[in-house]
């Protein structure tokens, strides 16, 4: 059997860490979550995961975009692909344009709350390679 | 004058009665002619520049129509804010139209002006209305994902029999659920007209209904909860049910932000009812959560102003500000950033 991939989940929102993580674990994943950025980089240290999903709009002063750039310029991690997950959209009535913002932030997928589970399992396992018989 | 020696009484009369700011300009933007309206707002302005009449400022304004209509002869329109002497500051919508003698020789610029200031504050209000909107929308969606993950874990937990899956799951759906009663109870408040109604109550019961209703919020999110009261406070002419949204809304915000701080181990909220003087009591709600930096309290109390990014709606604190002055009380904020926040409500015995 393969052995489970591990997903590392950080969000400041504990209830949609706790839920979403759920959801991922019920479908065969490892979940580690951080709830803050400084212990989520943390565990993605310790953790050494097959993937990042990582809210980009917390409301800290350490951002999800520091994390990013965090991840991106460390030689061990800078390979973990990243989900990028936000509400941004909504926020400024805009949709996210990747193109405009590659350098700054350039994650492998990107998914606006509300997260749509079946969504997020596909993006997942395109990120990972899986494919599905 | 010119306008004078063509029109009789009546006509004259007429332009004068016009609810309009009515001025006929040379080309250096000198009033040479003045409509009565136009002098009871703004004194006698005839020899005087259009800017320094509407203004008191020595410079043109930017995108004079009159200038325009003297250039093409064709009429313009335009906008400009005004100051009315000894009054408040207005907003203007402008015509401009070229001004012919007989022998159609263009010899001034008829300028013609419109109080537009209440159609502006309502084009403010709507606006605003939409951005309440959005942000409402906004707080609302966040609240349905938390709900419908929540049902998610719970039905696993069902599904799983997995009793410890559904208790885990439960309590984010209730806190939810008090989330979005009490964004729609705000808005009720928020757009009613409705007068307070005095009656005697307790401050301890209306503290107490507050914790009762948010005791599980609390404690799920590993929150102390407590009251203190001062058991000599008497019974006060008090609204009982705004006075309990006011407190709600405060404990709620005490709550999300005990919920968002990292940097403390424990969380503790203390609401309070204790006499502040001989004549006033108070209400407070303080908390050891993320606390705020001195700009952010300026504007909190506006409406659809929110700290709390998306999760916010801008409402609450709006909602507490106009229950206190209803009661013709008193709101004082002490905050600091990383520290935490006393919310102090003053209101007469």
């Amino acid at each position: 059997m393969e052995k489970k991939k591990k997903i590392v989940m950080i969000d400041d929102n504990r209830d949609f860490l706790f839920t979403v993580g759920t959801f991922l674990e019920r479908n065969g994943y490892i979940v580690a979550t951080a709830d803050e950025a400084e212990a989520g980089l943390k565990l993605v240290k310790q953790e050494a995961p097959d993937l990042i999903l990582l809210d980009v709009m917390m409301e800290m002063l350490f951002s999800g975009f520091e994390i990013y750039r965090q991840l991106r310029i460390d030689p061990d991690l800078k390979d973990i692909p990243i989900i990028g997950i936000s509400g941004i959209a909504d926020e400024i009535n805009v949709k996210y344009d990747g193109s405009s913002d590659n350098e700054y932030f350039n994650p492998e997928e990107f998914l606006e709350k509300p997260v749509d589970n079946e969504l997020l399992l596909k993006k997942v396992e395109k990120v990972l390679g899986i494919t599905k018989p | 004058m010119y306008l004078m020696e063509k029109s009789d009484k009546f006509y004259s009369n007429i332009i004068d009665l016009l609810p309009v700011y009515l001025s006929i300009q040379n080309k250096e933007l000198k009033i040479i002619y003045a409509n009565r309206e136009l002098k009871k707002d703004f004194g006698e302005v005839t020899g005087k520049l259009c800017h320094i009449a509407y203004k008191n400022s020595s410079k043109k304004c930017a995108n004079c129509p009159v200038e325009k209509t003297f250039k093409d002869n064709k009429v313009h329109i335009g906008e400009k804010t005004v100051q009315i002497p000894g009054g408040k500051t207005s907003q203007l919508l402008i015509y401009s139209a070229p001004f012919y003698d007989n022998s159609n020789n263009e010899l001034a610029v008829m300028e013609l002006a419109t109080n537009i200031t209440k159609v502006k504050e309502l084009q403010a209000e709507l606006t605003g209305l939409g951005q309440s909107l959005a942000m409402m929308s906004h707080g609302i969606k966040n609240i349905m994902e938390g709900i419908q993950g929540g049902a998610y874990v719970i039905d696993e937990g069902i599904y799983d029999e997995d009793w410890n899956l559904v208790k885990k799951g439960w309590p984010i759906v209730k806190n939810n659920l008090i989330d979005i009663s009490g964004i729609a109870q705000n808005v009720l408040y928020a757009s009613k007209k409705r007068t307070i109604r005095l009656e005697k109550v307790f401050p301890a019961d209306i503290v107490n209904h507050s914790i009762n209703h948010f005791q599980g919020k609390a404690d799920s999110h590993g929150i102390k909860l407590k009251p203190e009261i001062n058991p000599d406070l008497s019974p006060v002419e008090l609204d009982y049910f705004s006075i309990r949204r006011m407190l709600n809304n405060l404990v709620a915000n005490a709550i999300d932000a005990c919920s968002k701080d990292r940097k403390k181990k424990s969380h503790e909220i203390i609401v309070r009812a204790d006499i502040y003087n001989e004549l006033q009591f108070k209400f407070e709600v303080e908390d050891n959560g993320t606390g705020m930096e001195n700009s952010m309290q300026k504007k909190i109390f506006g409406q659809f102003y929110s700290t709390k990014g998306s999760e916010g709606t801008g409402i609450g604190l709006a909602v507490v500000n106009k229950i206190v002055k209803e009661h013709n009380g008193k709101i004082e904020v002490d905050s600091e950033s990383g520290k935490g926040s006393i919310f102090r409500v003053i209101l007469r015995m």
